[in-house]
């Protein structure tokens, strides 16, 4: 692994304020050919040096087409998938380096919530026991409290105490979320990694599983990451964005800073898409194209990952250097990793006109 | 619909997420513990102590099984051949193998049917039906047998497969694959031919052609039910990886295997016949074996077919019996078949 020449742009300080610091976090994917013998011939870089820190309490937003590393990420902040470099401290604690036991003790303090609730509860489990499971190997006691506790744990979602009979399949979508979400609180963790929590529900019930996400953080004072390709999702649940492109981190800012003027070129594209609620403003509404599909992490273009498709693309540096975040003039607190950035944001680089068509034709 | 009020009144079986009315004003969580709230409401959610049973997976799955014609007429012929079996001695007209009508058979002919004799005499002088009721038992103890140690053994060696992975995998792997580029007959053959004429011989032969389909269907099902969410769920959650594998991952990856035990029942009675056939049976003229009675029965196939016919009938149809339940056990087991 060739270590970035620049240092992690995250100050480097400790900060008590935070609860979780990821340093230049890499999940590497060997791809394996060979007949009898598996030979490695290169490597998905599906997340590639990933900085980042949420403060405790905070909700941190992730955000990103299919396919640029967001969901990997959250699953190797947790261990579930292997990382390959970089370091993941939650509370002063490195989690990377826990193994064995002292890892799965771990892992109570930090939980998920999955995109597909069914997929993500056992078909064969009763509510009941799904809940008790957790519990009784964290926190054996007798059956009876555990049962209680998770009769309450199910009401603190909305969810009535008869369901603890019942199995996931006879469930709607959006109460599987609430027992998933359930299953995930019972431990009283301090992080929370939320995997496209609504992205699989109707948007009738999109809206109730955010706001009880919400009330639980209150309650408990919950420090949450939420994966999702809804801007509208984060734009509500986050106080800061993350927007990830081809496994690394490309524009990261407070959530309404983001949302008001976006600063990298494909933040501007990803939100020239969301629709404005006002029917005149939208008829001038102006959106920017991105083409083609994102490019294979398996072999990422030189210089900036995102000059294949850039609308603003300069014809220097743009594909020779790689950008890296950093803080720019007159916007305090937010990183981008442009090398135009601070043109863009004055107007001097413009985006290609034939990238930009009125928002009506391009749906 | 907000979520800061989630508790709503239930229909009669099931709540809706959408639809259903709020009930304004109620007390909202502010902490751990249990919500005051208004008796009404408590009982209309269900807190007065009334648990209501949800269905399991296979409650689920023997409720779409009842419902299914062609698992009916399966589990009727295979409870028939069961009931046969096992009451052999009730219901057979007379003692097995006996030869006390031998004087009425001649090289050539055998008596007609009769009212003692429903369905004849078998060339040895016995009474045909009686040896076909008694076949049924010597099929059926073979079959189960066999199938349970196939099955024994298969979930053994897939197990270890599906659940260590790596170096286990592939050596356990590697040994079924030799195990599967045996043909399965010819695998029984030799087993039943290094052991000697005995009955257990017949069970491990067939139980031994056996192992490697159990053996790769129980390592694939495993290997694709750890890759499912709710077992990242599971890891996620600090279960011990022991619970994940034996109580997570196995019982989920089983439906399958009993599926392919059902089916391989009708296999392991038509095999059962095969060697019978083949001369590698039980060693005891006397005792009834339907694979047995088709070879005695084809010096005569020319002057009474109906030797050959009905003990073949009845293999055909026990073996019937057993695919169609296994099929629709198939069925009821599919995911996707669920409402």
């Amino acid at each position: 692994m060739v270590e970035p020449v620049e240092t992690p742009p995250v100050a480097s300080e400790p900060d008590r304020d935070d609860l979780l610091v990821v340093e230049n976090l890499q999940v590497h994917f060997p791809i394996k050919r060979g007949l009898v013998f598996d030979r490695t011939v290169g490597h998905v870089k599906a997340v590639d040096g990933v900085s980042l820190r949420v403060r405790r309490g905070s909700t941190y937003g992730l955000v990103g087409e299919s396919g640029c590393g967001k969901s990997t990420f959250g699953r190797a902040v947790l261990r579930l998938e292997e990382p390959t470099g970089g370091t993941v401290m939650l509370d002063g604690e490195s989690v990377t380096g826990l193994k064995g036991e002292a890892l799965r003790q771990a892992r109570r303090r930090m939980q998920m919530v999955f995109q597909d609730p069914l997929a993500s509860l056992d078909p064969r489990q009763s509510v009941q026991s799904l809940m008790i499971e957790p519990l009784r190997v964290h926190q054996p006691a007798p059956n009876d409290q555990l049962v209680a506790r998770a009769a309450e744990m199910l009401e603190l979602v909305g969810m009535p105490r008869a369901a603890l009979a019942k199995y996931p399949h006879e469930f709607s979508g959006g109460q599987r979320q609430r027992i998933g979400i359930a299953r995930a609180m019972i431990l009283n963790p301090e992080l929370v990694i939320a995997d496209e929590p609504v992205s699989a529900l109707d948007v009738s019930v999109q809206a109730q599983v955010i706001n009880l996400l919400e009330k639980l953080q209150r309650e408990f004072g919950l420090t949450y990451i939420v994966i999702a390709h809804d801007l509208a999702v984060v734009r509500h649940i986050s106080d800061v964005v993350g927007v990830m492109y081809l496994g690394q981190m490309v524009e990261e800012a407070g959530s309404d800073d983001l949302y008001a003027q976006p600063l990298h070129p494909y933040t501007i594209a990803l939100m020239s898409a969301i629709p404005i609620p006002d029917p005149e403003v939208e008829d001038r509404r102006e959106r920017i194209l991105l083409r083609g599909d994102l490019p294979s992490p398996a072999n990422p273009p030189s210089g900036c990952r995102f000059h294949t498709r850039c609308p603003y693309r300069q014809p220097t540096r743009c594909d020779t250097d790689e950008p890296h975040l950093r803080e720019i003039e007159g916007h305090p607190g937010r990183r981008v990793s442009c090398h135009w950035a601070e043109q863009i944001a004055s107007g001097e680089v413009q985006p290609m006109d034939s990238l930009v068509v009125e928002a009506v034709a391009a749906d | 619909m907000s979520a800061d009020e989630p508790h709503r009144s239930r229909t009669d079986d099931q709540w809706g997420d959408d639809d259903l009315p709020v009930i304004p004003d109620i007390a909202v969580a502010t902490s751990v513990g249990l919500i005051e709230r208004p008796p009404l409401l408590a009982e209309a959610m269900g807190d007065d102590g009334v648990h209501e049973e949800g269905t399991s997976l296979w409650k689920g799955a023997f409720q779409r099984l009842v419902r299914n014609p062609s698992a009916i007429i399966g589990a009727v012929i295979v409870a028939g051949f069961v009931l046969i079996a096992v009451f052999a001695p009730v219901l057979a007209p007379y003692e097995p193998a006996g030869s006390q009508w031998i004087s009425q058979i001649t090289p050539s002919t055998l008596p007609p049917f009769s009212p003692e004799h429903p369905l004849g005499l078998d060339p040895f002088g016995s009474d045909l039906l009686t040896q076909l009721i008694f076949g049924a038992r010597q099929s059926l103890i073979i079959g189960v047998v066999s199938t349970v140690l196939g099955l024994i053994g298969g979930a053994i060696l897939g197990g270890l497969a599906g659940a260590f992975g790596g170096w286990v995998d592939v050596l356990v792997m590697r040994l079924v694959d030799i195990l599967l580029s045996i043909p399965s007959l010819l695998l029984a053959v030799s087993v039943a031919a290094v052991m000697g004429r005995q009955p257990l011989a017949i069970m491990v032969a067939i139980a031994a052609a056996q192992v490697p389909i159990f053996a790769r269907l129980l390592r694939g099902s495993m290997l694709s039910e750890s890759r499912k969410d709710y077992v990242l769920a599971s890891w996620s959650l600090g279960l011990r990886r022991r619970t994940i594998t034996m109580g997570h991952v196995l019982p989920n990856s089983l439906g399958p295997v009993l599926v392919q035990a059902t089916l391989s029942l009708a296999t392991a009675i038509i095999e059962v016949a095969a060697l019978s056939y083949l001369g590698l049976g039980d060693p005891d003229p006397a005792v009834a074996e339907w694979g047995r009675m088709l070879v005695k029965a084809q010096e005569r196939l020319q002057s009474a077919p109906h030797l050959t016919l009905f003990p073949g009938i009845c293999i055909a149809v026990t073996a019937l019996g057993f695919t169609l339940l296994g099929e629709a056990l198939r069925e009821a087991l599919d995911p996707k078949s669920r409402r």
